[in-house]
């Protein structure tokens, strides 16, 4: 393919093929499964944040007509399960830690005879001493949520003591000599983040069934299949084998749904039961028993020089994870993202994660992203105040270069668009923002998703078959959950397959039928999936080409493919359609033309003399711009204008591209200014739709989006990440506006109305004074 | 509890059913006769992926009980594609990407259709405030206004 090549897909705004299934009404979530004899699953959980289990009776809700299955504890395996570290059951066996964790389950005939049912069952607990704040739970005489954590097994290497899940520290250079210099501006201040729910709209849901030889088949709403799988074989104690899990349409996931929580329950619900069961969870057990982003504690203190040199950074960062911890490394790994895009010469980051009886933490889109950014982001621009320096430019002498080694330790930056992406952004205020209106500021912020692109092992494999009508099948563990990876998959396979899209179906994300996938998440599906497609689709396309060529009795680079068809490049006359060479195929010793790809990627990336390890390929940075106004009387923010600029490495499809930016920069603006899971004494308060605020239609700012396209090496052509990139910096942006426009500064998100007032009263009283 | 007979148009066809007096027109949508376009995610009229539209007004099915329906013209997402193919919104929430995971899709049609047949020629914010009521956790809503306001000028055409 030459470069002046009309691409068959890549680069187009394509519409993604199952966006017609969703529009109709036709695409099948998991609660739409229906099943003959499909039972309806109900939970029962636990109303104490930490008990001893002392007995369960359960016989008069098995008695009671219409209920098929009673299941507690006891019928779940020993092992624990859980996402990275394994410190959970899927039923609490005996002890509960959290209001909220899943006690027994029953499967009944309908929803009302499994809620009454659930009445009927009787449990004796012994209430324990609770903690709710890791300052508590790290007191010497603080209750151990897990005794046994030390010998519980985790993904990762972790610091585990008492209720401390981890304990990260990162050091580099001498930063009290670098505190100490003379000439240095140093600020230090404390920031607090708050819990964030995922708050896709469908609520997670999962049909189990169980056929005569004792298998099972689960359809769940669970973006990692493969994963999942582990849960529910664990949890019944089969080989994984024994599970089928397929993820079909998911209704939003945004980290929400990468573990087996309600999957194995229904599995063990429906071998009980001897019937297929549906369990659905209400809006009410998402958000107050489901995870949720970890609140963070951040005191950082930091030292630049007048010429705006950054020179230390020194920080704590404490996060609360709750009962059960479904992040990776309990997020103490984030302490290096507290740098950020920065070079810092001396640096010393110390980060823990503290189990509580709150609960669960998990994954929520770029985990770990908001709260450091938050952080970093803000005191930048109060620094910068400090020496007298534009907020932008003290970013921009500090920034990340090509070469300079990422603070994460993943390895060297290559393939930086960050130079750019603040050369736009600058354009941008300059074209577009005129003069300030009163109680109106601008606020910088820069974002910046390196932590996944490079995950240190081979996780994914694809196989592509050519159909004899010339169609072609992409076979692929990836879930989509909305993201647009599967038509993505299809995009990929069609250009390099040189096959119109519209003929290209994909088969995804099911255990069985499926090569293996780690799961969609972190950014990386695009670069991960999207490379292994391309490779299966390239092994598949020199197939075509070496039997078309010996059909036509040509040199295999004497041909074109495009269009479905494969053409001599002098004589365009002498022409075979993929159909005809499919067909030819079956016909010859080379049988049916089928490429797959598994590790073909490693091998790429060391013939360029790389480790995996060593480089950071696709980094993806975007630099934001947030307008806002704040009544100084009331405190409430309103953002009017937003800008964010964003180096995607090559945009496969322009539309999802967008979408997924303008997706992520509400979701943070949520983040910014009015979402918290509120609780008391581990009750989440705020557990429903009218309380818990997300952003609505009416608070959708004036958005642009701008991209830039420095292409990656090794993804799937010059792709990078996209998807956490944008939800990020969206609190900091808004909090410098905020400062901008008041000099005041907010340092808890979300920056409601009492705490903007807060602020000014404590910092800026004459704004109040002078009111009439 | 005894069930209670009511009829009704159904996308289009003269139906009759026998409901329980609470169930929501959701759950009999849904659950009684798996019109599973209609979704559920939170059943207090917080959330709008089980809007549907009865009697040519959009309202959340899980606030409503099935008997309420009875002598009502309900449409569903099922019944909003015509024999002439799909309805100028679902073709511009295809083609303008305000569709990501698909499943607040449904309700954003339906309750975009109530409001496009009331409203020829609406602005920016008339579109904001007449889906106010759902809730988009993937678009930020950008795609989903220039596919109503794709839709609106297609229909005025
Ligand atoms: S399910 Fe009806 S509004 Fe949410
Ligand atoms: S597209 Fe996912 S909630 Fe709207």
């Amino acid at each position: 393919m030459t470069a002046t090549t009309e691409r068959q897909a890549i680069g187009k705004p394509l519409p993604k093929p199952d966006a017609w299934l969703k529009a109709t009404g036709t695409a099948v979530y998991a609660g739409d499964v229906r099943l003959p004899g499909m039972l309806e699953g109900k939970i029962l959980r636990s109303p104490h944040p930490h008990a001893r289990i002392v007995s369960i009776d359960a016989s008069a809700a098995a008695a009671m007509p219409g209920v098929y299955a009673v299941a507690t504890g006891d019928d779940v395996g020993a092992t624990r399960i859980g996402r990275f570290i394994r410190d959970r059951h899927a039923l609490a066996r005996e002890r509960v830690r959290y209001v909220g964790e899943p006690v027994a389950a029953v499967a009944a005939i309908d929803e009302e005879t499994a809620e009454r049912a659930l009445q009927l069952i009787n449990v004796a607990y012994d209430p324990l001493p609770a903690v709710f704040e890791p300052e508590e739970a790290i007191a010497p005489d603080a209750p151990i949520l897990h005794p046994d954590l030390p010998s519980y097994q985790d993904s990762a290497r972790s610091t585990r003591e008492g209720n401390v899940r981890n304990r990260v520290r990162h050091d580099v250079g001498d930063v009290d000599v670098a505190f100490a210099e003379p000439d240095v501006v140093v600020h230090e201040t404390t920031y607090r983040t708050p819990r964030q729910s995922q708050a896709f709209t469908e609520p997670h849901a999962a049909v189990a069934q169980i056929d005569g030889t004792g298998k099972v088949t689960v359809w769940a709403s669970i973006k990692a299949p493969f994963r999942g799988r582990v849960s529910i074989a664990d949890t019944l104690g089969v080989p994984v084998s024994h599970v089928r899990l397929i993820a079909p349409a998911i209704g939003g996931d945004f980290g929400g749904k990468g573990a087996a929580f309600i999957e194995p329950i229904a599995a063990v619900l429906a071998r009980k039961a001897r019937r297929p069961v549906r369990l659905t969870l209400s809006r009410v057990e998402e958000f107050s028993a489901m995870t949720s982003r970890p609140s963070a504690v951040i005191r950082l203190r930091m030292a630049v020089r007048h010429d705006g040199t950054l020179v230390a950074m020194d920080a704590s960062m404490v996060y609360n994870v709750g009962a059960v911890d479904d992040t990776q490394a309990g997020t103490a790994n984030s302490a290096v993202s507290l740098v950020g895009a920065y070079h810092i010469p001396n640096v010393r980051v110390e980060a823990t994660s503290v189990y509580t009886n709150c609960s669960p933490a998990g994954h929520v889109r770029a985990p770990s992203g908001p709260q450091t950014s938050f952080a970093t982001e803000s005191h930048l621009d109060r620094l910068a105040r400090m020496i007298g320096m534009d907020p932008l430019e003290l970013r921009e002498r500090n920034a990340l270069r090509n070469g300079d080694v990422v603070p994460s330790g993943h390895g060297i930056l290559q393939n930086s668009g960050l130079d750019e992406c603040l050369k736009r952004a600058r354009a941008w205020m300059a074209r577009e923002l005129g003069s300030k209106r009163p109680h109106q500021g601008i606020g910088t912020a820069v974002s910046f998703w390196a932590l996944h692109p490079n995950p240190a092992a081979v996780d994914s494999a694809a196989t592509v078959k050519v159909d004899v009508d010339g169609s072609v099948a992409v076979l692929t563990g990836v879930a989509d959950q909305g993201g647009g990876q599967w038509s993505m998959v299809g995009q990929v396979a069609s250009e390099v397959l040189g096959v119109p899209v519209e003929q290209v179906s994909v088969i995804a994300a099911d255990t069985e039928a499926t090569p293996y996938e780690q799961g969609t998440g972190g950014s990386n599906t695009t670069y991960r999936v999207g490379n292994v497609v391309r490779q299966a689709a390239e092994e598949a396309r020199r197939q075509v080409l070496r039997l078309a060529a010996e059909q036509l009795k040509v040199d295999e680079e004497e041909l074109d493919l495009r269009d479905g068809n494969v053409r001599v490049r002098s004589d365009p006359s002498r022409q075979l359609s993929v159909a005809q060479v499919a067909q030819g195929a079956l016909a010859s010793p080379a049988g049916a033309i089928i490429g797959t790809s598994g590790e073909a990627r490693e091998r790429e990336i060391r013939e360029h003399g790389h480790e995996r390890a060593d480089i950071v390929d696709a980094p993806s940075f975007a630099c934001h711009v947030a307008v806002a106004s704040v009544d100084p009387e009331t405190g409430v923010t309103s953002v009017d204008r937003y800008y964010t600029v964003q180096d995607v490495g090559r945009a496969l499809n322009l539309l999802n591209c967008t979408g997924q930016i303008e997706g992520g920069v509400i979701f943070g603006l949520g983040y910014a200014l009015t979402e918290e899971i509120q609780s008391d004494n581990g009750i989440n308060l705020n557990a429903n739709l009218w309380e818990y605020l997300l952003p609505t239609a009416p608070h959708v700012p004036e958005l642009t989006v701008e991209l830039v396209e420095i292409p990656s090496t090794f993804g799937p052509f010059g792709a990078k990440g996209v998807g956490e990139t944008p939800c990020i910096p969206v609190a900091a942006a808004v909090a410098n506006a905020i400062d901008d426009a008041l000099g005041v500064r907010a340092t808890q998100v979300p920056l409601t109305p009492e705490r903007v007032l807060a602020a000014i009263r404590e910092q800026r009283p004459e704004l109040l004074e002078n009111r009439a | 509890m005894t069930k209670m007979p009511i009829s009704l148009t159904l996308n289009e066809h003269a139906t009759t059913l026998e409901v329980e007096p609470y169930w929501t027109l959701q759950r009999l949508l849904r659950d009684e006769i798996d019109l599973t376009g209609t979704k559920e995610g939170c059943r207090t009229g917080n959330c709008g992926v089980c809007t549907v539209i009865v009697d040519g007004a959009a309202v959340k099915s899980c606030l409503m009980l099935a008997p309420q329906i009875d002598g009502t013209n309900v449409v569903t997402i099922e019944g909003l594609a015509r024999d002439n193919g799909l309805d100028p919104l679902q073709r511009a929430f295809v083609e303008y990407g305000a569709i990501q995971c698909g499943y607040c899709s449904p309700g954003f049609i339906m309750a975009a259709k109530a409001f496009l047949d009331e409203n020829r020629h609406p602005t920016r914010d008339d579109i904001a405030s007449a889906l106010e009521g759902n809730l988009c956790r993937c678009t930020g809503y950008v795609k989903i206004f220039e596919a109503v306001e794709a839709a609106a000028q297609a229909g005025g055409a």
